[in-house]
Protein backbone atom coordinates (compact mmCIF):
# COMPACT_ATOMS: atom_id res chain seq x y z
CA UNK A 1 0.00 0.00 0.00
CA UNK A 2 1.49 3.50 -0.88
CA UNK A 3 0.36 6.89 0.09
CA UNK A 4 0.69 10.10 -1.79
CA UNK A 5 3.63 12.25 -1.68
CA UNK A 6 2.55 15.43 0.95
CA UNK A 7 5.08 17.32 -1.37
CA UNK A 8 4.83 19.25 -4.74
CA UNK A 9 5.71 17.27 -7.87
CA UNK A 10 8.95 18.61 -9.51
CA UNK A 11 6.68 18.92 -12.40
CA UNK A 12 4.47 21.07 -10.80
CA UNK A 13 6.95 23.11 -9.78
CA UNK A 14 8.15 23.59 -12.73
CA UNK A 15 4.92 24.66 -14.34
CA UNK A 16 4.53 27.18 -11.51
CA UNK A 17 7.94 28.51 -12.95
CA UNK A 18 6.64 28.80 -16.11
CA UNK A 19 3.34 30.66 -15.05
CA UNK A 20 1.47 27.61 -16.46
CA UNK A 21 -0.31 27.05 -12.76
CA UNK A 22 -4.11 28.09 -13.28
CA UNK A 23 -4.57 31.07 -11.04
CA UNK A 24 -7.42 29.51 -8.68
CA UNK A 25 -4.76 26.72 -7.54
CA UNK A 26 -2.15 29.27 -6.66
CA UNK A 27 -3.15 29.64 -2.80
CA UNK A 28 -3.14 26.40 -2.07
CA UNK A 29 0.03 25.61 -3.73
CA UNK A 30 1.63 28.43 -2.17
CA UNK A 31 0.53 28.08 0.80
CA UNK A 32 2.30 24.11 1.00
CA UNK A 33 5.66 26.19 -0.24
CA UNK A 34 5.19 28.94 2.70
CA UNK A 35 5.19 25.54 5.65
CA UNK A 36 7.18 23.14 3.38
CA UNK A 37 10.98 23.62 3.34
CA UNK A 38 11.73 21.03 1.11
CA UNK A 39 9.81 22.38 -1.57
CA UNK A 40 10.72 25.79 -1.09
CA UNK A 41 14.12 24.57 -1.97
CA UNK A 42 13.03 22.73 -4.98
CA UNK A 43 11.12 25.86 -6.19
CA UNK A 44 14.42 28.23 -5.30
CA UNK A 45 16.53 26.06 -7.06
CA UNK A 46 14.07 26.39 -10.40
CA UNK A 47 14.03 29.79 -10.25
CA UNK A 48 17.73 30.48 -9.79
CA UNK A 49 18.22 27.58 -12.97
CA UNK A 50 15.61 29.02 -14.91
CA UNK A 51 16.17 32.63 -14.14
CA UNK A 52 19.82 31.98 -15.76
CA UNK A 53 19.25 30.12 -18.43
CA UNK A 54 16.85 32.69 -19.40
CA UNK A 55 19.03 36.05 -18.97
CA UNK A 56 22.01 34.43 -20.78
CA UNK A 57 23.16 36.79 -23.22
CA UNK A 58 26.57 35.29 -23.29
CA UNK A 59 28.67 34.88 -26.92
CA UNK A 60 30.69 32.34 -28.35
CA UNK A 61 33.59 33.53 -29.78
CA UNK A 62 34.32 33.62 -33.61
CA UNK A 63 35.73 30.89 -35.32
CA UNK A 64 38.89 32.37 -36.46
CA UNK A 65 39.40 33.88 -33.31
CA UNK A 66 39.28 30.42 -31.07
CA UNK A 67 41.82 29.49 -34.16
CA UNK A 68 44.42 31.46 -33.33
CA UNK A 69 44.17 30.72 -29.51
CA UNK A 70 44.14 26.98 -30.79
CA UNK A 71 47.85 27.66 -32.56
CA UNK A 72 48.85 29.68 -29.29
CA UNK A 73 49.67 26.38 -28.05
CA UNK A 74 52.19 24.89 -31.33
CA UNK A 75 55.15 25.87 -29.86
CA UNK A 76 54.29 24.36 -26.73
CA UNK A 77 53.38 21.28 -28.63
CA UNK A 78 56.46 20.97 -30.56
CA UNK A 79 58.91 21.22 -27.70
CA UNK A 80 56.81 19.12 -25.55
CA UNK A 81 57.38 16.40 -27.89
CA UNK A 82 61.32 15.29 -27.22
CA UNK A 83 60.57 15.75 -23.32
CA UNK A 84 57.71 12.70 -24.20
CA UNK A 85 60.70 10.51 -25.42
CA UNK A 86 62.76 11.02 -22.30
CA UNK A 87 60.16 8.43 -20.85
CA UNK A 88 60.04 5.09 -21.75
CA UNK A 89 57.85 4.37 -24.14
CA UNK A 90 56.54 0.71 -24.67
CA UNK A 91 54.66 -0.69 -27.45
CA UNK A 92 52.05 -3.17 -26.09
CA UNK A 93 51.51 -6.82 -27.22
CA UNK A 94 48.45 -8.50 -28.22
CA UNK A 95 48.22 -12.22 -25.98
CA UNK A 96 44.43 -12.79 -26.09
CA UNK A 97 41.77 -11.90 -28.67
CA UNK A 98 38.19 -12.60 -27.04
CA UNK A 99 36.97 -12.03 -31.07
CA UNK A 100 39.94 -15.58 -32.43
CA UNK A 101 38.74 -17.75 -30.25
CA UNK A 102 36.72 -20.44 -32.09
CA UNK A 103 32.77 -20.51 -31.30
CA UNK A 104 31.44 -23.55 -29.44
CA UNK A 105 29.17 -25.80 -31.15
CA UNK A 106 26.08 -24.35 -32.17
CA UNK A 107 26.94 -20.55 -32.09
CA UNK A 108 26.88 -18.45 -35.18
CA UNK A 109 29.67 -16.49 -36.61
CA UNK A 110 28.62 -12.24 -36.42
CA UNK A 111 29.38 -9.20 -34.64
CA UNK A 112 29.63 -9.72 -31.11
CA UNK A 113 28.41 -6.82 -28.63
CA UNK A 114 31.81 -7.34 -26.61
CA UNK A 115 35.03 -8.27 -26.94
CA UNK A 116 38.37 -8.75 -24.82
CA UNK A 117 41.42 -8.18 -25.64
CA UNK A 118 44.68 -9.08 -23.21
CA UNK A 119 47.96 -7.09 -23.66
CA UNK A 120 51.60 -7.19 -22.72
CA UNK A 121 53.53 -3.90 -21.68
CA UNK A 122 56.67 -4.58 -19.81
CA UNK A 123 55.89 -5.23 -16.48
CA UNK A 124 52.17 -4.71 -16.81
CA UNK A 125 49.55 -6.46 -18.84
CA UNK A 126 46.61 -4.71 -20.19
CA UNK A 127 42.95 -5.92 -20.12
CA UNK A 128 40.87 -3.99 -22.65
CA UNK A 129 36.97 -4.23 -22.79
CA UNK A 130 35.27 -3.32 -26.55
CA UNK A 131 31.07 -3.18 -25.42
CA UNK A 132 29.02 -2.08 -27.48
CA UNK A 133 26.44 0.42 -26.37
CA UNK A 134 24.00 1.36 -28.55
CA UNK A 135 25.28 2.35 -32.43
CA UNK A 136 28.64 3.39 -30.21
CA UNK A 137 31.21 1.23 -28.75
CA UNK A 138 32.74 1.74 -24.81
CA UNK A 139 36.41 1.25 -24.63
CA UNK A 140 37.37 0.35 -20.85
CA UNK A 141 39.82 -1.97 -18.69
CA UNK A 142 42.02 -2.48 -16.23
CA UNK A 143 46.10 -2.12 -16.08
CA UNK A 144 47.31 -5.53 -14.09
CA UNK A 145 50.49 -5.65 -12.22
CA UNK A 146 52.55 -2.64 -10.57
CA UNK A 147 50.69 0.02 -9.26
CA UNK A 148 49.73 2.01 -12.11
CA UNK A 149 48.56 6.30 -11.79
CA UNK A 150 47.54 8.16 -15.05
CA UNK A 151 45.30 8.97 -17.95
CA UNK A 152 44.01 6.75 -20.82
CA UNK A 153 43.81 8.69 -24.06
CA UNK A 154 41.90 7.11 -27.34
CA UNK A 155 42.89 8.70 -30.54
CA UNK A 156 40.78 8.08 -33.55
CA UNK A 157 40.47 10.49 -37.18
CA UNK A 158 37.39 11.38 -35.82
CA UNK A 159 37.53 11.61 -32.36
CA UNK A 160 39.98 11.72 -29.11
CA UNK A 161 38.91 10.99 -25.44
CA UNK A 162 40.50 10.82 -22.17
CA UNK A 163 39.84 9.06 -19.08
CA UNK A 164 41.41 8.69 -15.95
CA UNK A 165 42.47 5.44 -14.33
CA UNK A 166 41.14 4.86 -10.72
CA UNK A 167 42.68 3.94 -7.74
CA UNK A 168 42.16 0.32 -8.83
CA UNK A 169 43.88 1.55 -11.93
CA UNK A 170 40.59 0.77 -14.44
CA UNK A 171 38.97 3.29 -16.73
CA UNK A 172 36.28 3.55 -19.07
CA UNK A 173 36.54 5.84 -21.94
CA UNK A 174 33.07 7.87 -22.49
CA UNK A 175 31.61 5.95 -26.20
CA UNK A 176 33.12 6.53 -29.06
CA UNK A 177 32.28 5.68 -33.24
CA UNK A 178 33.21 2.09 -34.29
CA UNK A 179 36.80 3.24 -36.13
CA UNK A 180 40.54 2.34 -35.64
CA UNK A 181 42.36 3.87 -32.88
CA UNK A 182 45.50 4.22 -30.98
CA UNK A 183 45.39 3.81 -27.55
CA UNK A 184 47.67 5.28 -25.20
CA UNK A 185 48.81 4.90 -21.44
CA UNK A 186 50.15 8.26 -20.03
CA UNK A 187 51.37 6.58 -16.91
CA UNK A 188 53.45 8.13 -14.31
CA UNK A 189 57.32 5.77 -15.84
CA UNK A 190 56.29 5.06 -18.82
CA UNK A 191 54.15 5.72 -21.45
CA UNK A 192 52.43 2.41 -22.99
CA UNK A 193 51.07 2.32 -26.84
CA UNK A 194 48.74 0.53 -28.74
CA UNK A 195 48.82 1.29 -32.02
CA UNK A 196 46.33 0.03 -34.23
CA UNK A 197 42.99 -0.92 -31.61
CA UNK A 198 40.04 -1.71 -34.37
CA UNK A 199 36.91 -0.89 -32.25
CA UNK A 200 33.53 -2.51 -33.87
CA UNK A 201 35.19 -5.11 -36.05
CA UNK A 202 35.92 -8.97 -35.66
CA UNK B 1 40.65 -24.29 -7.74
CA UNK B 2 41.31 -23.49 -11.32
CA UNK B 3 37.30 -23.45 -11.55
CA UNK B 4 36.82 -20.98 -8.37
CA UNK B 5 39.22 -18.64 -9.96
CA UNK B 6 37.35 -18.39 -13.30
CA UNK B 7 33.83 -18.38 -11.91
CA UNK B 8 34.95 -14.88 -9.95
CA UNK B 9 37.05 -13.36 -12.94
CA UNK B 10 33.39 -13.97 -14.84
CA UNK B 11 31.38 -12.54 -12.37
CA UNK B 12 33.75 -9.76 -12.13
CA UNK B 13 33.63 -9.16 -16.03
CA UNK B 14 29.94 -9.32 -16.31
CA UNK B 15 29.66 -6.66 -13.28
CA UNK B 16 32.12 -4.31 -15.05
CA UNK B 17 30.54 -4.79 -18.27
CA UNK B 18 27.19 -4.09 -16.67
CA UNK B 19 28.60 -1.35 -15.43
CA UNK B 20 29.81 0.36 -18.08
CA UNK B 21 27.03 -0.50 -20.61
CA UNK B 22 24.36 1.40 -18.17
CA UNK B 23 26.82 4.23 -17.62
CA UNK B 24 27.37 4.69 -21.69
CA UNK B 25 23.33 3.85 -22.33
CA UNK B 26 22.68 6.59 -19.78
CA UNK B 27 24.19 8.80 -22.32
CA UNK B 28 25.11 11.87 -20.32
CA UNK B 29 28.32 12.39 -21.86
CA UNK B 30 31.64 11.78 -19.26
CA UNK B 31 33.84 14.99 -20.20
CA UNK B 32 37.60 14.85 -18.64
CA UNK B 33 38.08 17.09 -15.55
CA UNK B 34 40.08 20.54 -16.24
CA UNK B 35 43.13 18.67 -13.75
CA UNK B 36 43.15 16.29 -16.64
CA UNK B 37 42.99 18.65 -19.23
CA UNK B 38 45.70 20.99 -17.74
CA UNK B 39 47.83 17.73 -16.65
CA UNK B 40 47.09 16.62 -20.98
CA UNK B 41 48.38 20.19 -21.59
CA UNK B 42 51.30 20.27 -19.73
CA UNK B 43 52.75 16.98 -22.08
CA UNK B 44 52.34 18.77 -24.68
CA UNK B 45 48.55 17.20 -25.97
CA UNK B 46 47.50 19.43 -28.69
CA UNK B 47 43.81 17.96 -28.33
CA UNK B 48 43.46 18.70 -24.29
CA UNK B 49 44.16 22.53 -25.35
CA UNK B 50 42.01 22.34 -27.76
CA UNK B 51 39.33 20.99 -25.54
CA UNK B 52 40.09 23.35 -23.06
CA UNK B 53 39.19 26.06 -25.09
CA UNK B 54 35.98 24.62 -26.51
CA UNK B 55 34.68 24.62 -22.86
CA UNK B 56 35.59 27.98 -21.46
CA UNK B 57 35.86 29.91 -25.17
CA UNK B 58 32.43 31.20 -24.51
CA UNK B 59 32.99 32.15 -20.75
CA UNK B 60 35.97 34.06 -21.53
CA UNK B 61 34.87 35.67 -24.68
CA UNK B 62 31.42 37.24 -22.78
CA UNK B 63 33.58 38.79 -20.05
CA UNK B 64 34.67 41.58 -22.87
CA UNK B 65 31.60 41.71 -24.86
CA UNK B 66 29.76 42.20 -21.00
CA UNK B 67 32.24 44.76 -20.30
CA UNK B 68 30.88 46.54 -23.71
CA UNK B 69 34.37 46.09 -25.30
CA UNK B 70 33.56 45.59 -29.59
CA UNK B 71 34.37 42.59 -31.71
CA UNK B 72 38.01 43.58 -32.24
CA UNK B 73 38.78 44.40 -28.57
CA UNK B 74 36.79 41.73 -27.07
CA UNK B 75 39.09 39.09 -29.37
CA UNK B 76 42.29 40.68 -28.16
CA UNK B 77 41.37 39.86 -24.75
CA UNK B 78 40.48 36.39 -25.69
CA UNK B 79 43.64 36.12 -27.49
CA UNK B 80 45.79 37.29 -24.28
CA UNK B 81 43.90 34.76 -22.01
CA UNK B 82 45.11 32.23 -23.32
CA UNK B 83 48.64 33.23 -24.23
CA UNK B 84 48.64 33.90 -20.67
CA UNK B 85 47.39 30.42 -19.61
CA UNK B 86 50.33 29.14 -22.59
CA UNK B 87 52.85 30.84 -19.98
CA UNK B 88 51.43 30.08 -16.92
CA UNK B 89 50.70 26.24 -18.20
CA UNK B 90 53.36 24.73 -15.12
CA UNK B 91 52.69 27.21 -12.68
CA UNK B 92 49.21 26.88 -12.06
CA UNK B 93 48.98 25.90 -8.37
CA UNK B 94 45.52 24.47 -8.75
CA UNK B 95 44.88 22.58 -12.28
CA UNK B 96 41.23 21.97 -11.15
CA UNK B 97 39.88 25.75 -10.56
CA UNK B 98 41.73 26.82 -13.90
CA UNK B 99 37.79 28.16 -14.97
CA UNK B 100 38.56 30.69 -11.70
CA UNK B 101 42.08 31.41 -13.27
CA UNK B 102 41.09 32.22 -16.96
CA UNK B 103 37.50 34.50 -15.48
CA UNK B 104 40.05 36.54 -13.39
CA UNK B 105 42.32 36.76 -15.95
CA UNK B 106 39.52 38.06 -18.76
CA UNK B 107 38.60 40.66 -16.50
CA UNK B 108 41.91 41.57 -15.38
CA UNK B 109 43.02 42.26 -18.87
CA UNK B 110 39.18 43.91 -19.88
CA UNK B 111 39.18 46.56 -17.50
CA UNK B 112 43.18 47.23 -18.56
CA UNK B 113 41.52 47.46 -22.42
CA UNK B 114 38.75 49.51 -20.96
CA UNK B 115 41.13 51.56 -19.74
CA UNK B 116 42.97 52.38 -22.63
CA UNK B 117 39.90 52.63 -24.68
CA UNK B 118 38.84 55.34 -22.41
CA UNK B 119 41.87 57.46 -23.38
CA UNK B 120 42.64 56.45 -26.56
CA UNK B 121 39.25 57.07 -27.90
CA UNK B 122 37.87 60.85 -29.28
CA UNK B 123 34.12 61.50 -29.42
CA UNK B 124 33.61 61.89 -33.14
CA UNK B 125 32.73 65.30 -33.82
CA UNK B 126 28.42 66.51 -33.18
CA UNK B 127 28.48 63.16 -30.94
CA UNK B 128 29.54 65.09 -27.48
CA UNK B 129 26.29 65.36 -26.07
CA UNK B 130 25.28 61.66 -27.54
CA UNK B 131 24.56 60.11 -24.00
CA UNK B 132 23.39 56.85 -25.49
CA UNK B 133 26.73 56.17 -27.20
CA UNK B 134 27.92 53.19 -25.80
CA UNK B 135 31.96 52.65 -24.76
CA UNK B 136 34.16 51.00 -22.00
CA UNK B 137 32.80 52.86 -19.04
CA UNK B 138 36.61 51.95 -17.48
CA UNK B 139 35.18 50.36 -14.44
CA UNK B 140 36.45 46.80 -13.31
CA UNK B 141 33.14 44.63 -14.67
CA UNK B 142 31.15 43.98 -11.66
CA UNK B 143 31.70 40.77 -9.16
CA UNK B 144 28.15 39.90 -9.47
CA UNK B 145 28.17 40.38 -13.29
CA UNK B 146 31.26 37.78 -13.82
CA UNK B 147 29.25 35.52 -10.83
CA UNK B 148 25.97 35.40 -13.04
CA UNK B 149 28.72 34.75 -15.95
CA UNK B 150 30.48 31.86 -14.51
CA UNK B 151 26.85 30.64 -13.14
CA UNK B 152 25.53 30.60 -16.77
CA UNK B 153 28.99 28.72 -17.96
CA UNK B 154 27.92 25.97 -15.24
CA UNK B 155 24.33 25.96 -16.47
CA UNK B 156 25.58 25.47 -20.32
CA UNK B 157 27.95 23.16 -19.48
CA UNK B 158 26.04 20.68 -17.38
CA UNK B 159 23.21 21.53 -20.08
CA UNK B 160 26.14 20.20 -22.68
CA UNK B 161 26.14 16.62 -20.87
CA UNK B 162 22.74 16.08 -20.88
CA UNK B 163 21.68 13.77 -23.54
CA UNK B 164 20.11 14.85 -27.19
CA UNK B 165 16.39 14.42 -26.20
CA UNK B 166 16.96 16.81 -22.61
CA UNK B 167 19.51 19.44 -24.46
CA UNK B 168 17.14 20.50 -27.37
CA UNK B 169 14.28 20.50 -24.94
CA UNK B 170 15.39 22.64 -22.35
CA UNK B 171 17.36 24.93 -24.76
CA UNK B 172 14.02 25.61 -26.71
CA UNK B 173 11.87 26.17 -23.56
CA UNK B 174 14.58 28.07 -21.95
CA UNK B 175 16.70 29.61 -23.94
CA UNK B 176 14.99 32.32 -25.04
CA UNK B 177 13.64 35.39 -23.58
CA UNK B 178 9.88 34.42 -24.45
CA UNK B 179 9.01 30.85 -24.22
CA UNK B 180 7.30 29.26 -27.03
CA UNK B 181 3.81 27.58 -26.69
CA UNK B 182 4.11 23.42 -26.33
CA UNK B 183 2.79 22.90 -29.44
CA UNK B 184 5.48 24.58 -30.98
CA UNK B 185 8.24 23.19 -28.94
CA UNK B 186 6.55 19.18 -29.57
CA UNK B 187 6.42 20.44 -33.54
CA UNK B 188 9.86 20.74 -33.46
CA UNK B 189 11.24 18.19 -31.39
CA UNK B 190 8.57 15.63 -32.90
CA UNK B 191 7.09 14.49 -29.58
CA UNK B 192 3.14 15.74 -28.21
CA UNK B 193 2.06 18.56 -26.32
CA UNK B 194 1.13 16.00 -23.54
CA UNK B 195 4.51 14.92 -23.18
CA UNK B 196 6.48 17.96 -23.06
CA UNK B 197 5.37 18.88 -19.43
CA UNK B 198 6.85 15.55 -17.59
CA UNK B 199 9.82 15.25 -20.06
CA UNK B 200 10.57 18.72 -18.87
CA UNK B 201 10.59 18.52 -15.28
CA UNK B 202 12.62 14.90 -16.20
CA UNK B 203 15.41 16.69 -17.65
CA UNK B 204 15.47 19.72 -15.45
CA UNK B 205 16.20 17.19 -12.71
CA UNK B 206 18.74 15.85 -14.96
CA UNK B 207 20.29 18.92 -15.27
CA UNK B 208 20.18 19.42 -11.33
CA UNK B 209 22.33 16.41 -10.66
CA UNK B 210 24.91 17.40 -13.33
CA UNK B 211 25.04 20.95 -11.71
CA UNK B 212 25.30 19.32 -8.22
CA UNK B 213 28.24 17.38 -9.80
CA UNK B 214 30.20 20.42 -10.79
CA UNK B 215 29.16 22.05 -7.15
CA UNK B 216 26.34 24.38 -8.54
Amino acid sequence: MSFPSPHVSFERLTDLVEGRVPADEQPNLHGHLAACSRCAGDLAWLKRAVTLMRTDESQDASAPVIARAVRLFQARAEQAAPALNLRERVLAVLRFDSAQRPLALGLRAGQAAARQLLFSAGERDLDVRLTRAGDAWVVSGQILGPEASGEVELRGDASCVLAALNDLSEFALPPIPAGRYALLLHLADVEVEITDLEVGAA
Amino acid sequence: MTCTVQVAIEMDELRRVLYYVALSQSKERMEPSDEMLVQACRRGDASAWEALIARYQRLVYSIPRRARLDEAQSADVFQHVFAELVNHLDRIEQPGRIGAWLVTTARRETWRVSQRARVALPWPAGDEDDETRELPDGAPLPAEVVMQLEEQHLVRTALAALDERCRRLLTLLFYRPDPPPYAEVAASLGTTEGSIGPTRARCLQKLRRQLADLEF
